[in-house]
């Protein structure tokens, strides 16, 4: 699982911000922001929930995790 | 009421480099010409230092014409190694296939080259007998070197109706590719462009006559073709909705003059603010930005529009304000 484009991460004022190159910008709550950052860095989707739930322990992992990477994928954003 | 969010700083901005130009378009908002002075390259680090430490992701390298900085290099390589992306607007002139590698090996991927029509138009409007050719040539080189090019019209009444002229001669020439796509631009009274304005601006019907054409471009040559502006969405007919790509300056979108001068957009004049003497973060966040976003000066029937699109362009009215509403609102049924 990799974003197909570069990407950028800041906190902005209420919200997160993520930035694609090529399809521009996407509102994110903190949570979602983080996840898409790991996404970048982390290939497995295993390994990306333990991150997470080390990260936030009392979500739970595998709904964010799975609500982010459908949001990617429906946007067209993963390969 | 409808209005514009505030972030704490632009996301992607039009950064003028250089006022400097090696053309003299007749309707330059920006007034640019060769004759201008170059600003230092330690005034052009400190810009680029304070769009970074203001969490600007994207500068659209931009003049003048970016390419006639005599360090220009210096700039792309400085600002990538800020991981900044990088895109450009170019005239295209001074592009050749060495410049191209350079642009590529830091991370620009693609880019804007403004041509104003086929060769007799675009010629006239800039003033430079060649500077089609030279542009064309340009255009080349960035294709062959693999970079995405935008290719911008100005549209004004000289390039109205000559359209398909400039597109017969790039396909013939082989230029027309999955890589390029095509914007019109939509002329400002700014500038040299408010000189003549009443000769050079097209109609609203001119506009509207637009679309299909725009449509046309699209479905012959198999590129993304789209009126590169905001426009007024309830005087268009709906089907053409999807052409329009309109634009969010004053919010996510941002234009640094070569002083550090913050506009909305690259088309108005004058100044929120100087960010070589007010952080970035402080300028779009104050007053005056606010009170743009708060879209007051929007006619009523936008302010409460149920399908709010901007309202159109607000530096195309003629005026002396840095915005106004849309040259075409008066008589909108919104």
């Amino acid at each position: 699982m990799l974003i197909n484009q570069r990407f950028k991460i800041r906190k902005d004022i209420g919200k997160w911000l993520v930035y694609f190159e090529d399809d521009g910008p996407v509102e994110m709550s903190e949570m979602s922001a983080v996840i898409t950052s790991l996404i970048g860095e982390i290939k497995s989707k295993d390994e990306l929930i333990k991150t997470v739930i080390n990260k936030y322990p009392k979500c739970n992992p595998t709904e964010e995790v799975d609500k982010v990477v459908n949001a990617l994928q429906k946007m067209n954003l993963l390969s | 009421m409808n209005h514009l969010k505030t972030i704490r700083s632009p996301i992607s901005v039009n950064y003028e480099i250089t006022p400097v130009c090696n053309l003299r378009c007749e309707f330059c908002f920006a007034e640019s010409e060769c004759s201008l002075k170059h600003p230092s390259l330690d005034q052009v680090i400190r810009i680029i230092d304070e769009l970074h430490n203001a969490g600007v992701f994207e500068i659209r390298l931009f003049g003048g014409e970016f390419f006639t900085f005599p360090k220009w290099k210096k700039i792309v390589e400085y600002a990538n190694k800020k991981e900044i992306f990088l895109s450009f607007v170019s005239n295209a002139t001074l592009i050749t296939p060495e410049v191209v590698d350079i642009l590529i090996s830091n991370g620009i991927k693609s880019g804007a080259i403004s041509i104003h029509g086929p060769e007799s138009v675009h010629d006239s409007i800039t003033k430079v007998n060649g500077s089609y050719k030279r542009a064309i040539r340009g255009l080349q080189a960035c294709l062959d070197g693999g970079l995405k090019i935008t290719v911008l019209t100005t549209i004004t009444r000289k390039a109205k109706g000559r359209i398909p002229e400039l597109f017969e001669d790039l396909s013939s020439k082989g230029l027309v590719r999955k890589t390029l796509s095509y914007g019109i631009n939509r002329l400002c009274p700014y500038g040299r462009g408010k000189s003549d304005w009443d000769n050079s601006k097209i109609s609203l019907e001119d506009y509207l006559l637009l679309f299909p054409l725009l449509e046309q471009i699209s479905s012959k040559y198999g590129i993304d073709s789209v009126l590169g502006d905001a426009f007024p969405l309830c005087l268009v007919p709906e089907k053409y909705h999807y052409l329009i790509q309109g634009c969010w300056q004053g919010t996510g979108f941002g234009h640094i003059s070569s002083s550090g001068d913050v506009r909305g957009c690259a088309t108005a004049k004058g100044s929120y603010g100087n960010l070589l003497e007010i952080p970035l973060e402080k300028i779009w966040i104050g007053k005056e930005m606010r009170q743009f976003r708060k879209l007051e000066w929007l006619p009523k029937s936008c302010q409460t529009c149920e399908d709010f699109c901007g309202g159109g362009c607000s530096a195309s009215r003629l005026g002396e304000r840095m915005y106004s509403p849309d040259e075409f609102l008066e008589g909108a049924i919104c």
